[in-house]
């Protein structure tokens, strides 16, 4: 497993995409942070602050094209072949994947995390303070409410990627699995209407799994929960087991690939 | 009898109803070079593939006295392969792949020793992204080589290597097999194989039609004698009363056995006033034999039907 994890991360290093996107997120939160001081009214700092200046957002981008190449690279090179006849069995090999992809989320979170903070004392340090109350929480300090939305997202965002991972490993090429993690997070604002609308008719239909990609959005709002009809803890619990379920189902589908 | 370094038991394997593996056994002594050989589709890569634990097959395969399948393969830490095609990260130069898949001590000195095997130095540190066919297929050979693996499965070696490079490539197969190192390898280009192979499996249609040694494929084919004479139409037409098979209307074509004797031939010829120009030895290669075995086997399989 050891051999397994330093040849993913070696791989992931060797990537010029890695700094790229390092030096290219890190840009734009600083970018926006500038923004904000410049234009406060349509960039509002302390609320725009809580979101790593957007940064969570984009992490998303990076991650469901990270996620996808990560498995489906193997297969378009050939270098399943060689990753599986090492002496490892699929299940480690994919394991070691989904683990280096978490740390590798973990870093963008972090590192998008110290960029905002940056911006915030070089751009509008004088427009809030981290100790400020937040903008929509009325009980929460700006410093927790930052905290809290990026913990939502993380688990919002590993939700997309168990989907992402699922398709990664049902198809040979990344298109199928970007296209359903993209499709997944974006559209889903465009038809939550129309769910809710359903939720509201047929009770039972709450349990669906783009429910539970409310979670972040009502955890920041928590008046979203007369719309979904699930509780903050039942939307966390949801979020992980449908996470769980979806990368178990790619799991068993990478046991019994033929390469 | 020292333990086999591979032994393949039952072998069966089919792509829904289509069976591509049909009970193939046979087993790899240490230290020998196997080679391959069979039709497009006749099962080979399939096999080797199986083997590797690449594709899901029934049967028994036992590698060093450990089972092998396809969820347990731990014991294939001691194989190295090149199965299809070079297996290449575009991004990385060739010796990022050398460091990514060496394993256990003494990684750097494998490195530079595969590196120095296999003639990289020169390109070793370019992107693997502007190698050349030869270049990728040289590095995916040093891959399956590196760890010194105790078998290695080699699949169409050659393919994309020049003259030089197949010639060094023959020379480090036998020395690592001679230093203990099984090779099994399957290739379309039977001149290169029958120089480097002392074992042979003939595959068609999934099933194993011949497991024999070179040597002895190679003995059991057929010789022939060419003779230029003085008079060659005399010759053709005393050699056919003598009883001898000419199979060549070109040219003067004896089919004569294993150890050919001159002598009879002569003095026929001497009897009849002709003299001898030119005499060459012609004997089947493996190409011949091959082909002979895949054909005859061909003609068995349609009068089944």
């Amino acid at each position: 497993m050891n051999t397994l994890l330093w040849q993913e991360s070696f791989k992931l290093l060797k990537k010029k995409s890695t700094y790229w996107v390092s030096i290219m997120l890190a840009g734009i939160v600083l970018g926006f942070a500038l923004l904000s001081r410049l234009y406060p009214k349509v960039f509002p700092a302390k609320m725009f602050f809580t979101s790593s200046f957007g940064a969570t957002t984009w992490v998303v981008f990076v991650m469901i094209a990270a996620c996808a190449t990560s498995l489906s690279m193997e297969f378009q090179y050939g270098t399943i072949k060689e990753i599986i006849y090492q002496q490892y069995s699929r299940s480690t090999i994919l394991i070691s994947k989904w683990l280096i992809m978490l740390v590798y989320s973990l870093y963008l979170y972090l590192m998008t995390g110290i960029a905002a903070l940056l911006g915030k004392l070089l751009f509008v340090n004088s427009k809030f303070s981290l100790t400020d109350i937040g903008v929509y929480t009325h009980h929460q300090t700006v410093l927790q409410q930052w905290f809290t939305n990026m913990g939502s997202n993380f688990v919002t965002l590993w939700f997309v990627l168990s989907l992402v991972f699922l398709f990664a490993t049902l198809f040979k090429t990344s298109t199928t699995a970007v296209t359903v993690g993209i499709v997944t997070f974006f559209a889903f604002n465009v038809v939550s209407t129309l769910m809710f609308q359903l939720i509201a008719k047929f009770n039972w239909l709450k349990w669906n799994p783009f429910n539970f990609m409310n979670y972040a959005n009502q955890v920041q709002d928590s008046t979203r929960d007369a719309l979904t009809k699930l509780s903050d803890t039942q939307l966390l619990v949801g979020s992980l087991s449908y996470t769980a379920l979806f990368l178990g189902i790619g799991f068993l589908f990478f046991r019994r690939r033929n390469v | 009898m020292k333990q086999p370094i591979l032994q393949v038991q039952q072998l069966n394997k089919s792509f829904g109803s289509k069976q591509v593996l049909h009970d193939i056994s046979f087993t790899a002594q240490k230290g020998h070079i196997i080679g391959l050989v069979g039709a497009n589709g006749a099962g080979k890569t399939t096999l080797m593939k199986a083997i590797l634990g690449l594709t899901s097959a029934q049967g028994i395969i036992t590698i060093d006295g450990h089972p092998s399948s396809f969820d347990h393969h731990e014991i294939l830490k001691k194989v190295g392969a090149l199965i299809e095609y070079p297996s290449i990260y575009p991004f990385m130069t060739g010796r990022d792949h050398l460091k990514l898949f060496a394993k256990g001590a003494n990684q750097s000195q494998k490195i530079q020793s595969v590196i120095h095997d296999m003639h990289l130095t020169k390109y070793i540190d370019r992107a693997a992204k502007k190698y050349s066919l030869g270049m990728k297929q040289k590095l995916g050979i040093a891959m399956a080589i590196l760890n010194n693996p105790e078998l290695v499965i080699l699949d169409e070696p050659m393919n994309g290597l020049d003259p030089q490079a197949n010639k060094e490539l023959r020379l480090l197969i036998k020395a690592k097999s001679q230093a203990g190192t099984t090779f099994l390898i399957s290739s379309h280009i039977l001149s290169e194989l029958q120089k480097v192979a002392d074992e042979l499996l003939i595959l068609d249609h999934g099933r194993i039609i011949q497991e024999t040694t070179m040597k002895a494929l190679l003995a059991a084919s057929n010789h022939y004698l060419v003779l230029s004479t003085s008079d060659d139409v005399l010759a053709r037409k005393v050699l056919t009363n003598a009883g001898y098979q000419l199979t060549d209307n070109t040219e003067l074509k004896v089919h004569v056995g294993a150890k050919a004797n001159l002598e009879p031939i002569l003095k026929v010829f001497e009897q009849h006033d002709i003299t001898v120009l030119d005499i060459q030895h012609r004997d089947e290669n493996l190409e011949d034999s091959v082909l002979k075995l895949l054909n005859k086997d061909q003609l068995e399989v349609e009068g089944q039907k």
